[in-house]
């Protein structure tokens, strides 16, 4: 017999919960109310005008500071701290390059002096030339 | 801040249109979503924490989270009592993995509230309240969440599986796992909680 002795325990777990299920406990007034000052002051600080000198690129609860807009497409302000360092770097290298690093300006500079191959040709006479 | 009037009906505005005005600044829509979403929110909370106080907690937090979320909520996302619970329990599964160790409040949790039952009565369904939420306790907490959400909250086993980040098949595990475990639990106890009599 025993199915009986467990269908009569589910049975009786079957009516606990029904009970459970019938005096559900109340919330609490304080509670309800303090959620609901929750919610009020949320709604405020999102209504709320922000201060001058941001911009807000929309209306209601979609605004955002142009801060927040070039924080967001670069990756925050870690990731603009980065992207700041690497260009100081790259115009250091470009001002003053390491032995190991080409001179870019000096091989301009060469270029002009030694490697005009141009320099010589008349571009009129190559278009005589064709002509000819 | 707008003041939209009262919608009588329930159905007329769905939980995530009411979300939708919230974040346009209605007042309405937070009672209304107060009203419908945290009494059973609570509830829940009471049943799987054991404990009134810390219940409150979680609920005005969860609800806390509600109110933060309205501004980025895609409708048709999910529902949003679902995603309500889902927090809470997340929240209540925090609770009791840091007080993991400590005493259980199970001296808080509410007498019922039969408005005429005899005294006799209302000991032994006292009794029984006692009973079920103690056997409750003794589950492991995933196990209590799959149960108090099946059979006290009613909701079926896929939102259960949304609720609780698992598959439909593990609510189902759980459920019976918790079912039999509580049955067991409460076998002891028939004559005390005044099956003998039935």
């Amino acid at each position: 017999m025993a199915m009986t002795e467990r269908d009569k325990a589910n049975d009786e777990l079957e009516t606990l919960f029904a009970q459970a299920r019938a005096q559900r406990p109340g919330i609490p007034d304080g509670l309800t109310d303090r959620i609901l000052a929750d919610a009020l002051a949320f709604q405020e600080a999102q209504t709320a005008p922000k201060p001058a000198g941001e911009t807000h690129t929309g209306s209601g609860t979609d605004r955002v500071g142009i801060r927040g807009v070039f924080g967001s497409v670069f990756g925050g302000w870690p990731a603009l701290g980065g992207m700041v360092a690497a260009a100081l770097v790259g115009v250091w290298i470009g001002a003053a390059p390491p032995a190991f690093v080409p001179d870019a300006a000096q091989i301009l500079s060469e270029a002009d002096a030694d490697l005009d191959v141009f320099d010589a040709i008349d571009l009129a006479s190559l278009l005589t030339e064709d002509t000819q | 801040m707008s003041q939209s009037a009262p919608i009588p009906c329930d159905e007329v505005v769905g939980d995530d249109a009411l979300l939708v005005l919230f974040a346009n600044g209605d007042r309405w829509a937070a009672q209304e979503l107060t009203r419908r979403l945290a009494p059973r929110t609570f509830a829940v909370a009471v049943r799987v924490l054991g404990d009134r106080a810390e219940a409150e907690d979680v609920t005005q937090e969860a609800m806390m989270r509600l109110w933060k979320m309205a501004p980025d909520w895609q409708q048709g996302q999910a529902q949003v009592s679902s995603w309500l619970y889902r927090v809470a329990m997340n929240l209540c599964l925090d609770r009791k993995r840091r007080s993991r160790g400590g005493t259980v409040g199970l001296d808080q949790v509410p007498d019922p509230q039969d408005p005429k039952p005899g005294v006799l009565e209302q000991i032994q369904q006292s009794a029984r309240w006692d009973a079920l939420q103690a056997g409750l306790m003794r589950l492991p907490d995933r196990q209590r969440q799959a149960v108090v959400l099946r059979h006290i909250e009613e909701l079926s086993n896929p939102e259960i599986a949304v609720i609780m980040d698992i598959s439909v098949e593990a609510v189902e595990s759980l459920t019976a796992r918790g079912k039999r475990a509580l049955a067991q639990a409460l076998a002891g106890q028939r004559e005390a909680l005044g099956y003998g009599d039935d």
